[in-house]
C-alpha cells in the first residue's frame, strides 16, 4: 500500500510539472500579452517602451526559456506577482482557494446524500411511480444547463422572494453565521442540483444490476430480510462502479464551479481562474489551474483508495 | 389425478408435500405456464431427482418452493407444505424464518453465488446470525466447524478469504456449508454441479451424500444430467415443458422407463457402450411454452403419437410401486 | 500431397504474460497454457482433446487454427510448417482450418440473416458471384439440415441446436480439410446432442472432414472420436484410439477420469473413491509430473522429474506420460 501511495505521488509530480508546460504553453499561444493590453491602455506607450516592457518581464524569449525560468522560481516556492492584482499569487489563490473548497465540498457531499439514497430508493420499486418521479427529477437536475438554473435561482430567490443574496461573498466582520452562510446557499444549490441528478441515475442503475445477481438470491435463500439484502450484500457492491464515475465526477463539479462562481460573483477558483484568463494575467492562470489539476488528481486518488477499500479483489500491492 | 396420487395427510414420513403447483410468467404476450400442476413428496434422507431439459420447468419449481421466482413470474396455484404448513400466501417476515433453517437452496454457478465482497466465513456465519441462532463469535466458530465439514482444508484460516480466492468446487463447499449449517429439514440442489469439471462433481456429490447421511436431509436434486441423476437419486421425477411425465424410483426409471420422452432421454445419453454409428437421437426440438401441441405435449416428437395423444393430455397415473407416468401408451 | 498427419504439432508450447491487479506495483506471470505437447492427427481422423477446465485444450485447439503463434514449437499443416507464415499466406491455410465453438448464438453476428451468415466465408475469400454463392448456400443448409425459409430468418429466431447447425454450415463453406470443435455441443440439451453428433458424422462421411474435437464429455468422446488425447495442466498426458482408452486406461488421471464421470445404470454412488484436490495454478505447475500433487500413486521421482509421453509396451499408438508402467514401480 505505502508502494502504491508513493508511485501514485510520484505520478502526480509527473502530471503537474506536464500539466504547467501545456498550460504555460497554452497561454503563451493565445494571441496578445500584458504587453498589449499596457498599450491599448495607454496610449502614449511607444513601440520602444513596449520592447524595453517585454525585456523587463522576460517576454523577448523563447517560451522554452521562459517556462524554465518559470519552473526554476516556482521550486523555491516563488509563484510569481498577480498583475490584476497586484499581489504575490499565492496570497491571491490563498481565499479563492478556501471559498472553493467550501462550495465543492458542500455540493459534492450534499449530492451524494441527495442522489446516493434517491437511486437506492429508485432501484428498489424500478418502473414504479415513485422509480418515475425521481428519475423525472434527475434527469431535470442533468439536462437544466447550468448558467440558466442559476439566472433561474436569483431571479426566485433574490429578486422574488429576496431572503437569499444575489451574488458575492459575506462582509468580513459580518455578524452571526447565517450573515455569511447565507452567500453560499445559492451557488451550492445550482452545483449540487446538477451532479445529484447524475448520482441518483448511477446509483439507481448499479443497484438494479446488484439486485439482479445471484448472489442476492442466495442471500434471500438464506433468509435475509429485504433491507438485509439491500445494505449488507447489495450495497457495497453497487458502490464499486459508482464510485469510479463519481470520481470522474469531480472533474466535471470543478468545471461547473467555474460558471457557478462567475455567475453569482462568488470570489472562488473558478472565478479567479475566469478573470485571470480574461485580464492576461498568465501568473495567477497558470497556478490557479494547476491547484485545480491538484483538487482532481486528489479525487482520482481518493477514488482508488475507497476502491480498494470496497473490493477485497483489487489490492494494490 | 392429485387425489389418486394423495397419500395420508400429515404422514411423519414426509417432510415436504407439493401439491398442484403452477407457477405463471406474465407479459405482454401474454401468460405461460412454466410450472403446470407438478406435485410430489420429499421425505427426510431421501434424494429426489428432478430432471428434464431446458426450459422444462424445473428450476422454477425449485424456485417457487422459496417463492424466488424472478418477476414477472409467479405462483399461481397449488400447495407448498413443509413439515405440514402451506408456504404459499405466507407474509415475507415468516417465509424469511423458514428459507435457510428448514428449506436451504444451493445454486449451479458457485463463482457468482457469493457475494464477491465479503468472506466466505461471514457469509456462512451469517445464515446463523440471520435467523438469532448464535451470538457474532459463536456464529464465526460454527462456520469454521462448517466449513472443515465440507472439506475446506485449514478451515480456520480459509474463513476469511474471499469468494475469488477460491477455486469452483471450494466455492460450491461454501455455498452447501452456508445451506446446511442450520441442519434445514430439506435442501433444494439446482444443477449443483453443473459447473464444475467432472473430479470435482465427484467430489461434490459424495459430499451431499455423506452430509446427508449424517443430518438425514431430504434433498431434492435437480439436473439436465440424467448420469448424474442415476448416481444420486433415490427417486427421480421426469419434467417435460411444464409438466412431470414420469416418476419412478430410480434404478426401476433406468431399467425400465415407460414414458416415451424418458426412454428417449436415455437412449440418446452417449453410452459407455462401444461406439455407434448413429446415436438415437429424438427427433425436433422442446416446444414454446406459449405455442404447445395440443393434447400430449410431446405428442408432436414422439413416434407412438396417434389421434387421441394429439387431442387429450394423458393424466398423471399412479402405477404403484412408486411409478407415475403421464402416457396414453404406457404399459406397465 | 503428402502421406503424413495432416495437422501436427511440435513441441509446442504457448504461454500468456499475465498482469495481476491494480493500476500500480503489479506482479508479472505467466501461465502455462500449453507446455511442450505433440500431437498430430490423421486425415479424415478423430481425434479428441479431452481433460478438465484449465487443461489447456481449448488453447492447443486455438494454436492449431493458428490463432495464437505459438510461444515455441510449430505447428504443420499438410507437412508444411505454418506456424511462422506471414498475414497472407496464413490466409490461404485457414481457409482449409475452419473453427465451431460451443456457444453458437455468441460467434454469429446477430444482425445478419442466416443466408448471408453461411455466405460471408465465401464472400471474405472472392468465391463465386452472387448467383454461384447463393446456390451454394443452399446446398450447404440442405447439408445441415437447415430449410430454404430458413436463409432469411435471424440467429435469435433459432433454437440453440438450429444455431450450432448454422455454425456448421458457415465452417464448412469453403470445404476445409480440417474442423477444429470446440465444445460443440456442450452448451445442447441432451436430446439435441445427438442430433448435432449425427450431423457432425454425416458430414465427415460426406465430405471426407478430419476433425480435432475439444471436449470435457468423455461419454461424447467415446462415441464421437477415432484417438483421444487427454490434457492435464498443459500436458498431455495419455492418448490411444478411443476404444482402448477406455478399455485399459494406463495413466492413473485418465483412469480418475473416467471413474468421476457419471453413468448411467450402475445405481446409486457409493461415496469414496474420488480423485482428491483442485487443479494447481497454471501460473505455477508443480515440478516434475504435473499430476503428482493430486495423484494416489505419487513418490519422489514424480515429484522431481516430469515423465515423457512413451509408449513402451502398449498397444499401437497408445502412450502415456507415467513414471509406472501400469501400476509396477518407476
Amino acid at each position: 500500500m505505502t508502494r502504491f501511495l508513493l508511485a501514485r505521488l510520484v505520478q502526480s509530480v509527473a502530471v503537474l510539472v506536464v500539466m504547467s508546460f501545456v498550460i504555460y504553453g497554452l497561454i503563451g499561444l493565445m494571441p496578445g500579452d500584458p504587453i498589449d493590453l499596457m498599450i491599448n491602455a495607454d496610449p502614449k506607450m511607444t513601440s520602444e517602451d513596449a520592447t524595453r516592457l517585454r525585456a523587463l518581464y522576460g517576454l523577448d524569449k523563447p517560451i522554452i526559456e521562459r517556462y524554465g525560468n518559470w519552473l526554476k522560481a516556482a521550486l523555491t516556492a516563488d509563484l510569481g506577482y498577480s498583475r490584476l492584482h497586484a499581489k504575490p499569487v499565492l496570497e491571491v489563490l490563498g481565499p479563492a482557494l478556501g471559498n472553493t473548497i467550501v462550495l465543492l465540498g458542500l455540493s459534492f457531499l450534499l449530492s451524494l446524500a441527495i442522489g446516493l439514497p434517491a437511486g437506492i430508493a429508485a432501484a428498489l420499486r424500478p418502473y414504479s411511480r415513485s422509480d418515475y418521479a425521481i428519475n423525472f427529477l434527475a434527469f431535470a437536475g442533468i439536462s437544466v444547463p447550468a448558467f440558466w438554473l442559476a439566472l433561474l435561482l436569483i431571479i426566485v430567490f433574490a429578486v422574488f422572494l429576496g431572503i437569499l443574496p444575489a451574488s458575492g461573498t459575506g462582509t468580513i466582520g459580518a455578524a452571526g453565521f447565517w450573515e455569511s452562510a447565507k452567500y453560499v446557499v445559492l451557488p451550492v444549490a445550482n452545483l449540487t442540483i446538477a451532479s445529484a441528478g447524475g448520482h441518483t441515475r448511477y446509483m439507481r442503475a448499479a443497484m438494479i444490476e446488484t439486485l439482479r445477481q445471484d448472489y442476492i438470491r442466495t442471500a434471500r435463500a438464506k433468509g435475509a430480510s429485504q433491507t438485509r439484502v439491500v445494505f449488507r450484500h447489495a450495497l457495497r457492491n453497487a458502490m464499486i462502479p459508482v464510485v469510479t464515475v463519481v470520481a470522474l465526477n469531480f472533474g466535471y463539479l470543478f468545471s461547473g464551479a467555474l460558471i457557478t462562481e462567475t455567475i453569482f460573483a462568488y470570489p472562488g477558483m473558478g472565478k479567479l481562474i475566469f478573470d485571470a484568463i480574461m485580464g492576461n494575467d498568465f501568473n495567477l492562470a497558470l497556478v490557479a489551474l494547476l491547484f485545480a489539476t491538484v483538487l482532481t488528481l486528489a479525487g482520482n486518488l481518493l477514488a482508488d483508495l475507497t476502491y480498494a477499500w470496497l473490493d477485497p479483489r483489487i489490492s494494490y500491492q | 389425478m392429485a387425489e389418486a396420487y394423495a397419500i395420508q395427510p400429515g404422514n411423519p414420513d414426509v417432510v415436504l408435500e407439493v401439491r398442484n403447483l403452477d407457477v405463471v410468467f406474465t407479459s405482454d404476450t401474454g401468460t405461460v405456464k412454466a410450472v403446470d400442476g407438478v406435485s410430489f413428496d420429499l421425505s427426510p434422507g431421501q434424494t429426489l431427482g428432478l430432471v428434464g431439459e431446458s426450459g422444462c420447468g424445473k428450476s422454477v419449481t425449485a424456485l417457487s418452493l422459496l417463492d424466488l421466482v424472478p418477476l414477472p413470474g409467479r405462483v399461481a396455484a397449488g400447495e407448498i407444505l413443509l413439515d405440514g404448513t402451506d408456504l404459499i400466501g405466507l407474509p415475507d417476515a415468516a417465509l424469511q424464518r423458514v428459507r435457510g433453517v428448514r428449506l436451504s437452496m444451493i445454486f449451479q454457478e458457485p463463482m457468482t453465488s457469493l457475494n464477491p465482497v465479503i468472506s466466505v466465513g461471514r457469509q456462512v456465519a451469517e445464515t446463523l446470525e440471520i435467523h438469532q441462532l448464535a451470538s457474532k463469535s459463536e456464529a464465526w466458530t460454527s462456520a469454521i466447524t462448517m466449513l472443515a465439514k465440507v472439506g475446506i482444508p485449514d478451515a480456520a484460516e480459509r474463513a476469511g478469504s474471499y469468494p475469488h480466492q477460491m477455486s469452483g468446487g471450494m466455492r460450491q463447499r461454501v455455498m452447501i456449508a452456508m445451506a446446511l449449517i442450520c441442519r434445514p429439514g430439506v435442501l433444494i440442489a439446482d444443477e449443483p454441479t453443473t459447473a464444475l469439471d467432472v473430479t470435482i462433481q465427484a467430489q461434490i456429490l459424495d459430499l451431499m451424500l455423506d452430509i446427508q447421511r449424517e443430518l438425514g436431509t431430504a434433498i431434492l436434486f435437480i439436473s439436465h444430467d440424467l448420469a448424474v441423476i442415476s448416481e444420486i437419486a433415490d427417486d427421480v421425477l421426469v419434467m417435460y415443458a411444464g409438466r412431470i411425465v414420469e416418476q419412478a424410483p430410480a434404478t426401476s426409471l433406468f431399467a425400465a422407463p415407460l414414458h416415451p420422452y424418458t426412454r428417449g432421454l436415455i437412449e440418446t445419453l452417449p453410452t459407455a457402450g462401444p461406439r455407434q454409428d448413429r446415436l438415437p437421437a429424438i427427433p425436433g426440438t422442446v416446444p414454446d411454452l406459449s405455442a404447445l401441441p395440443p393434447g400430449c405435449r410431446f405428442s408432436d416428437r414422439c413416434a407412438l403419437a396417434d389421434d387421441q395423444c394429439r387431442t387429450a393430455e394423458p393424466p398423471l397415473e399412479f402405477l404403484g410401486s412408486g411409478r407415475r407416468v403421464a402416457c396414453f401408451k404406457a404399459t406397465p | 500431397m503428402t502421406d503424413g498427419p495432416l495437422l501436427e504439432g511440435r513441441d509446442l508450447v504457448k504461454h500468456f504474460p499475465v498482469r495481476h491487479a491494480g493500476s500500480f506495483g503489479t506482479s508479472h506471470g505467466t501461465v502455462h497454457a500449453v507446455d511442450s505437447v505433440n500431437f498430430h492427427v490423421n486425415r479424415g481422423e478423430t481425434l479428441a482433446l479431452v481433460g478438465e477446465s484449465g487443461c489447456g485444450k481449448t488453447t492447443l485447439a486455438q494454436t492449431a487454427a493458428l490463432l495464437h503463434r505459438p510461444t515455441s514449437g510449430s505447428v504443420h499443416f499438410k507437412g508444411q510448417d505454418v506456424s511462422g507464415l506471414g498475414r497472407h499466406a496464413i490466409k490461404s491455410v485457414r481457409r482449409r482450418i475452419q473453427m465451431i465453438f460451443q456457444d453458437p448464438y455468441g460467434s454469429l453476428n446477430p444482425r445478419l440473416p442466416v443466408g448471408d451468415i453461411i455466405a460471408e466465408p465465401l464472400v471474405i475469400h472472392k468465391i463465386g458471384d452472387k448467383a454461384e454463392r447463393r446456390r451454394r448456400v443452399a446446398r450447404l443448409a440442405e447439408s445441415v439440415g437447415l430449410r430454404p425459409p430458413d436463409m432469411v430468418r435471424y440467429p435469435h429466431q433459432f433454437s440453440g441446436g438450429q444455431r450450432q447447425r448454422i455454425a456448421i454450415a458457415r465452417a464448412i463453406a469453403l470445404e476445409p480439410a480440417l474442423v477444429i470443435a470446440d465444445e460443440p455441443v456442450s452448451a445442447l440439451d441432451v436430446s439435441i446432442q445427438s442430433q448435432v453428433i449425427n450431423l457432425l458424422k454425416d458430414l465427415q462421411d460426406n465430405f471426407g472432414l478430419t476433425y480435432l474435437f475439444v471436449s470435457h464429455d468423455l461419454a461424447v468422446v467415446r462415441q464421437f472420436a477415432d484417438r483421444v488425447a487427454v490434457m492435464y495442466l498443459g500436458t498431455i498426458v495419455e492418448e490411444a484410439a478411443t476404444d482402448e482408452l477406455f478399455a485399459a486406461p494406463r495413466h492413473p488421471y485418465t483412469r480418475a477420469l473416467i471413474a468421476s464421470a457419471p453413468v448411467v445404470g450402475k445405481g446409486k454412488r457409493r461415496p469414496g473413491n474420488v480423485l482428491q484436490g483442485d487443479v494447481p495454478s497454471p501460473l505455477q505447475p508443480p515440478p516434475g509430473c504435473r499430476f503428482h500433487t493430486r495423484c494416489p500413486m505419487a513418490e519422489d521421482i514424480c515429484r522431481k522429474s516430469a515423465p515423457a509421453l512413451e509408449s513402451n509396451e502398449y498397444g499401437a499408438g497408445h502412450r502415456a506420460a507415467c513414471h509406472f508402467k501400469d501400476g509396477d514401480q518407476p
